[in-house]
């Protein structure tokens, strides 16, 4: 099989993380007031998870030995 | 200075919890609204970019309230203005959040991931004598679809197989499949979850595939949105999204 197309442990154990805390939970929501500093807090949310997306494909991307993972 | 909400707890549960920091090295309190309680920080910003650290710290405070019996966990990122106004967001609706909170007592949920094995790809049939280039495309669509189906196929027997193994355990299970990756959430009782772990490990241990049992998670999966009146339901961002890449190789076939 070809390793490219394969997730490994640890791959799979971030990605339970990811999916739990990033993708599942209760968004609480309401009128005006799910907002900071006047981003609605979807677009907020929005703006995490493409930070998180960068941060973990980065470095999954790293090879052995490069910078360290997110801890 | 904003606040960070972790999850709704049984007030009486969590008094006196003694927490550990949370998001950013912030201190936790709960605050109490009609036997609820709001777990929350107060910190000046989200840290950006998101690490990892910041997801697990998220997730550790909610361990330890799901410790204390009962937690609804808030997706990370969930940040208000001031206390009061996620006071009133509670106060709100009071009881749809004491009847999520009841919903999730003593349950704590169980996440299984499994990589299925890839499907050799199906070779598409001799070309037909003396057509053209747009017959060759068809015939290999034809032989991928093909191939995608036989993936499809084995990727949802084996979401069965882990749904039939704690069938008798689980109160409720949900389950996404994304090419080759399945993925299935069990909610169930505290007190069952090392049993069905084990089940779990066995059904692991006869079958192919890369296995990822998880341990005690907050039940994250089994906690619905509220619609708000008149507006639509919260957005559930699919994990293609986070995933773009990996979801394609996913797709992948065998070779």
């Amino acid at each position: 099989m070809d390793q490219s197309t394969e997730l490994d442990q640890l791959d799979l154990t971030l990605l339970d993380l990811v999916d739990h805390v990033l993708n599942k939970g209760v968004v609480l929501m309401g009128e005006a007031t799910i907002s900071v500093a006047g981003i609605d807090l979807i677009y907020l949310g929005l703006n995490v998870v493409l930070a998180a997306v960068e941060t973990i494909e980065a470095a999954i991307e790293q090879p052995a030995g490069g910078p360290e993972r997110p801890a | 200075v904003s606040i960070y909400l972790y999850s709704l707890a049984d007030a009486q549960l969590v008094a006196g919890q003694a927490w550990s920091p949370g998001i950013a090295g912030a201190p936790v309190r709960s605050v109490e609204i009609a036997a609820l309680a709001l777990i929350v920080s107060e910190i000046d910003r989200l840290p950006a970019p998101t690490r990892r650290v910041d997801l697990v710290g998220h997730n550790s405070v909610n361990l330890a309230v799901l410790e204390t019996g009962a937690c609804v966990p808030l997706r990370y990122g969930t940040m208000l203005p001031t206390l009061a106004e996620g006071q009133a967001l509670i106060a709100a609706e009071l009881e749809r959040w004491h009847r999520a909170l009841d919903d999730v007592r003593n349950r704590v949920e169980l996440s299984v991931k499994v990589i299925v094995p890839p499907v050799p790809f199906q070779s598409p049939p001799e070309p037909i004598p003396n057509a053209g280039p747009g017959a060759s495309y068809l015939l290999r669509r034809q032989a991928e679809e093909a191939t995608d189906r036989a993936v499809a196929v084995r990727a949802s027997a084996v979401a069965e197989r882990v749904r039939e193994r704690v069938d008798d355990l689980a109160d409720r299970t949900r389950q996404a499949i994304h090419g080759r990756l399945v993925m299935v959430s069990v909610l169930l009782h505290g007190e069952v979850f090392d049993t069905a772990t084990s089940r779990i490990q066995q059904l692991a241990a006869e079958s192919e595939g890369r296995w990822s049992i998880s341990p005690r998670w907050p039940p994250y999966s089994f906690v619905d949105n509220p619609k708000p009146a008149g507006g639509s339901t919260a957005r559930h961002t699919s994990i293609q999204a986070f995933w773009p890449q990996r979801e394609a190789r996913l797709r992948g076939r065998g070779s």
